[in-house]
């Protein structure tokens, strides 16, 4: 089963995020728990962890790009 | 509420405590009281390379070290008085700098300091800069940290600030420069000191009273650990940096007279030189490609492999002018 990673939003006025830094590459095995990717908004960082356990299958944005909330950012192969 | 008020200036060590107690302290709230000797703290997710002068900075001898929360470049003396507060996340926990703002400011006010907050996340008096605050949200715990400029030597920064007449390109989180000015200036009493600052704020904030606490031996073996595997190494500090691409043209005049054009493209990937092109006179020169490639991006870095290329005897070029071409 394939899941969408999307961008979370992390408040009421948030529109946009910038995804900041990636802590995984795609090809890389991925446990429930472990960071994705951080985004930055407003000097706060904030992580975002796998809900899912499985392999970053595909990502579609790079380090540093302004990201709509709920914009697909990420696919996991699910276990 | 728990205060740790830090006696150690080092910054590494003070980053590194403040990463420890905030992924480690999770049973109530905190705040932590910290200054640090001379040094330039970045952002996270900063690039070293476009925000600060390589050269000035080593020749200074002041560290620099990037921090565990968002936001920009800032410089650190032993009279800025830094504060970090540990606790739950409110509600959605995002971007929520009133839960904190609020209370330093009456304490500030109370104290006969006309300040105001600015911004989403700054502290003004009149329309100069006090103080700034970034923060970082993990598994529903948030750190807030924020500086209080009280009376900090400010022209030091100023010759520490990149410079360059090349073009930097990169997707990084820029700093934003604010005018500045220092709390004691504006205080009815001149002649409190950092000490009595930091006390009578202490008060204000938490008159309800507050239980002092100290790091324990183990604590701080844990902190140094930290210290030494991350905060003190160039793979965080320098190699962390976001991806980003820089060109310069130049025209340079050897000791003889003759001008040479030395064109540059770099681009860098983890601190490190990953592409490198580099013309003389329009011809691509393999020596100084094959050399730079793979090499840490830094100006001590850079002159040390191109010393070791010679190109700086044959063409006769101060090797200082040539590694200005690269930085």
């Amino acid at each position: 089963m394939k899941k969408n990673i999307q961008m979370p939003k992390l408040s009421e006025q948030m529109e946009t995020g910038v995804l900041a830094a990636w802590n995984k590459e795609a090809g890389d095995v991925v446990k429930k728990g472990e960071v994705l990717f951080e985004i930055e908004t407003e000097k706060v960082v904030s992580e975002v962890e796998s809900m899912e356990s499985g392999v970053l299958e595909a990502v579609f944005f790079e380090a540093g790009d302004e990201i709509k909330v709920d914009e697909i950012i990420a696919v996991i192969k699910c276990d | 509420m728990k205060v740790f008020d830090s006696t150690n200036t080092d910054v590494y060590f003070n980053l590194a405590m403040e990463e420890y107690l905030f992924k480690n302290c999770v049973d109530t709230e905190y705040l932590l009281l910290w200054k640090n000797h001379n040094s330039i703290v970045l952002g996270k997710h900063q690039n070293i390379f476009e925000e600060i002068n390589l050269a000035a900075v080593a020749e200074s001898g002041i560290p620099v070290a990037r921090r565990n929360t968002g936001g920009g470049t800032v410089f650190h003396d032993e009279q800025n008085l830094n504060y970090s507060f540990i606790s739950n996340s409110e509600g959605d926990g995002f971007a929520n700098y009133e839960q904190f703002l609020t209370p330093v400011i009456k304490a500030l006010n109370e104290m006969g300091i006309p300040a105001v907050k600015r911004r989403t996340s700054d502290i003004a008096i009149g329309e100069q800069k006090i103080s700034g605050s970034a923060q970082t949200v993990k598994k529903g715990r948030v750190l807030h940290h924020g500086t209080l400029l009280y009376n900090s030597d400010l022209s030091l920064l100023k010759n520490l600030l990149k410079t360059t007449a090349g073009k930097i390109t990169s997707k990084s989180v820029k700093s934003v420069r604010s005018e500045v000015t220092n709390i004691k200036k504006h205080m009815t009493d001149q002649s409190m000191t950092m000490a009595a600052f930091k006390d009578t704020l202490l008060e204000k904030l938490l008159p309800d009273g507050f239980e002092k606490v100290s790091l324990t031996e183990a604590d701080i073996q844990a902190i140094q650990i930290l210290v030494d595997e991350k905060y003190s190494q160039w793979e965080w500090n320098y190699g962390q940096s976001p991806k980003f691409s820089f060109e310069k043209d130049n025209t340079l005049l050897s000791m003889k007279g003759i001008k040479t054009q030395l064109d540059v493209k770099l681009e860098i990937i983890k601190g490190r030189i990953a592409k490198c092109e580099v013309t003389v006179d329009g011809l691509a020169n393999a020596e100084l490609i094959e050399r730079l490639t793979g090499a840490r991006y830094g100006y001590q870095e850079v002159l040390h492999k191109l010393e070791e290329t010679r190109f700086h005897e044959a063409s006769q070029i101060k090797i200082a002018k040539l590694t200005n071409c690269f930085i």
